[in-house]
């Protein structure tokens, strides 16, 4: 009987997720694979036409490099958050959300006044520390794309694994510096495992975030940083064709989902051998 | 118990909103029938003034409401068309919008020209489906540092002439106008653009393609331009008076010479509500008087040709109708690209990933 009535608790967040997510994006498919009749012309179109596959690549290969750089630069500072003060942890939290609440435009337009060649950084670089001969190309290049997307998803990696470190009882860590072992070990042995799945819960959002993004890519990057969600973009409202837009929406899910599924299978079968 | 009351009072709030939405929004609808027109157009400064010299007098003198919404897009009104709940009853197009299709069908309401005058209007700009409004140059613009007076840029050809002009250029990441100006830089006269040989524009830019900086939005141009960033590049000249106009003194100018002209144009998304308010909001928008004031307020082009004769000969200077009849421009051919937009956009993207 208690179970469910805990089923029941979920009843009205399923309705809204079916309702304004999996209909919708469901519609959408749809649209991808009928034309009016069933087809898979549009799809088909993706594997022989030219360079979709090149641009699917260029996607992913800008949604990993920023999930793993960003997941590098969140993981300190979540653990800083966990361990300071109330008060500098509050100070922490401000400086941490402030550019997350910022345009996303704003955002890239000062990235480009930073970045540009005689931005902030070129001009520190080479004019005042003589560090560089010539200005480096930051911007309008992978480089600037994948600064401002980091720049976009770390606030979000910091909060998750912020509330999944502060869970981890501290006391464990000390006890193995206790027992005897030196605090990297005992961060490495015993805090960071028990912060795994924080870590796959912010990546998997991370990666599913920059898989989808369009703005940064488009205002950041060159001429190559051309991505699916940008195509997409085109298609739906420029073209018009929404049913060759919506399979590349589509192809660009089912490399999502497959990308999650053979990583969660991954992380389940490290688990087991841990276990063992 | 703060929190419940407030929980509550909102409870309440909600309720009697979903009631209050319930109770009138058909009737409401009904109600406004011709009392109301909803205009959607592209935002920022330029629907701000579309506000005062057009909306504001045409609300005294019909007792029509106009309701302006800004982000004009192409797919929203698909997507209103296709669910047949039209909300926007005049939307200011890209001239490329008009002949588009889309695969459910028909995107416009056919307009009634005995409804609107079109006096002054060019028959190039009346179509069926939409009648032209408004003019922009998209222009050869470049930073007056990067070249001192007489060894300035003045043509497409001095753009990719990058040993006499060297500096960064830029473009945007699009085949409209690239195509274009790739052929006019191989020397192909403004009359014989089209039909664009897309082949040769592409094998033009092949030699430079490496060295563009491809921006994707138009704001991003005059910013690159003034900073130095880049040295030339692709803008629109309305884009440029305006950053000019807000910081005096910027580094940038721009050369009216094979300028493209694009028009956008007033339409009625098929299965408005309020057809008839539309198309009497449609001919109070092309009154020679009305676009020469919006013209000396903004410096974007009248459609009107009759407009050029009511501001002074400064501003006439300023805009794209202007230097079309001087024959400086080329018109962009609205139905060339409606037509090629599918096949040229994968042809783009080939082109642009190839090294």
């Amino acid at each position: 009987m208690a179970g469910y009535g805990a089923g029941l608790l979920l009843l009205p967040g399923f309705a809204f997720i079916l309702l304004f997510f999996l209909v919708p994006v469901g519609l959408i498919l749809a649209q991808s694979l009928f034309d009016p009749a069933f087809s898979l012309r549009f799809y088909e179109r993706i594997f022989t036409g030219p360079d979709y596959l090149t641009v699917l690549w260029i996607s992913l290969k800008i949604a990993i490099l920023t999930t793993a750089i960003s997941l590098a630069a969140s993981y300190p500072v979540a653990y800083m958050l966990v361990v300071a003060r109330p008060a500098i942890r509050s100070l922490m939290l401000a400086f941490i959300l402030l550019p997350f609440w910022t345009n996303v435009l704003i955002r890239c337009y000062a990235w480009m006044l930073v970045l540009q060649t005689k931005g902030l950084v070129n001009t520190l670089l080479v004019g005042w520390l003589h560090a560089l001969a010539a200005p480096a190309p930051l911007v309008f290049n992978l480089t600037g794309v994948i600064i401002g997307m980091v720049h976009y998803v770390v606030p979000i990696n910091i909060l998750v694994l912020f509330s999944v470190m502060k869970a981890v009882d501290l006391r464990l860590v000390q006890a193995a510096k206790g027992l005897g072992a030196n605090p990297l070990r005992a961060f490495l042995a015993v805090f960071v495992p028990l912060t795994l799945p924080g870590v796959r819960a912010a990546s998997m959002l991370v990666l599913v975030i920059s898989l989808g993004f369009f703005v940064t890519p488009a205002l950041l990057g060159g001429r190559e940083e051309t991505t699916i969600a940008i195509l997409v973009n085109t298609y739906f409202t420029e073209v018009l064709d929404w049913g060759f837009g919506s399979a590349l929406a589509g192809l660009l899910l089912v490399f999502t989902l497959a990308g999650l599924s053979l990583y969660f299978a991954a992380q389940r079968e490290g688990a087991e051998l841990a276990a063992r | 118990m703060g929190w419940r009351m407030l929980s509550k009072r909102a409870a309440f709030a909600l309720g009697a909103a979903c009631g209050l939405a319930l109770a009138f929004g058909g009737a409401g609808a009904r109600a406004a029938d011709d009392n109301t027109v909803v205009f959607s157009g592209w935002g920022g400064n330029w629907q701000k003034a579309e506000r005062t010299y057009y909306f504001a007098p045409f609300e005294k003198a019909t007792g029509i409401k106009v309701i302006d919404v800004p982000d004009v897009n192409l797919a929203k009104i698909k997507g209103m068309v296709d669910a047949h709940n039209v909300e926007w009853d005049v939307v200011q197009a890209i001239g490329m919008w008009i002949p588009q299709k889309s695969a459910s069908g028909d995107l416009w309401e056919t307009l009634d020209y005995g409804a609107i005058a079109t006096d002054g209007i060019p028959d190039a700009l009346k179509d069926p489906h939409g009648v032209g409004v408004a003019t922009f140059a998209q222009i050869l613009a470049y930073n007056t540092d990067a070249y001192p007076a007489g060894k300035r840029p003045t043509s497409w050809a001095d753009y990719f002439d990058t040993k006499k002009f060297p500096g960064k250029r830029g473009m945007l990441n699009e085949p409209r106008y690239a195509l274009e100006i790739g052929l006019m830089a191989e020397g192909v006269p403004m009359d014989k653009l089209y039909p664009l040989d897309v082949e040769r524009s592409l094998k033009h830019w092949d030699a430079l393609k490496n060295d563009v900086l491809w921006w994707q939005q138009w704001p991003q141009a005059p910013s690159l331009l003034a900073s130095g960033e880049l040295a030339m590049s692709l803008s629109s000249q309305a884009r440029i008076l305006g950053l000019l106009n807000e910081e005096k003194g910027a580094p940038v100018a721009m050369v009216w010479n094979q300028g493209i002209m694009t028009t956008d144009f007033l339409a009625v998304p098929k299965g408005s509500k309020h057809k008839e308010a539309a198309f009497k909001l449609i001919a109070w928008m092309l009154d020679a008087q009305r676009q020469a004031d919006y013209a000396k307020a903004t410096a974007v082009g009248p459609s009107n040709i009759k407009a050029l004769q009511l501001v002074d000969e400064k501003t006439r200077e300023l805009l794209p109708s202007y230097h079309y009849q001087k024959g400086e421009l080329v018109a962009l051919d609205n139905a060339w690209w409606a037509a090629n937009l599918a096949s040229l956009t994968e042809r783009w993207n080939q082109w642009k990933l190839k090294n």
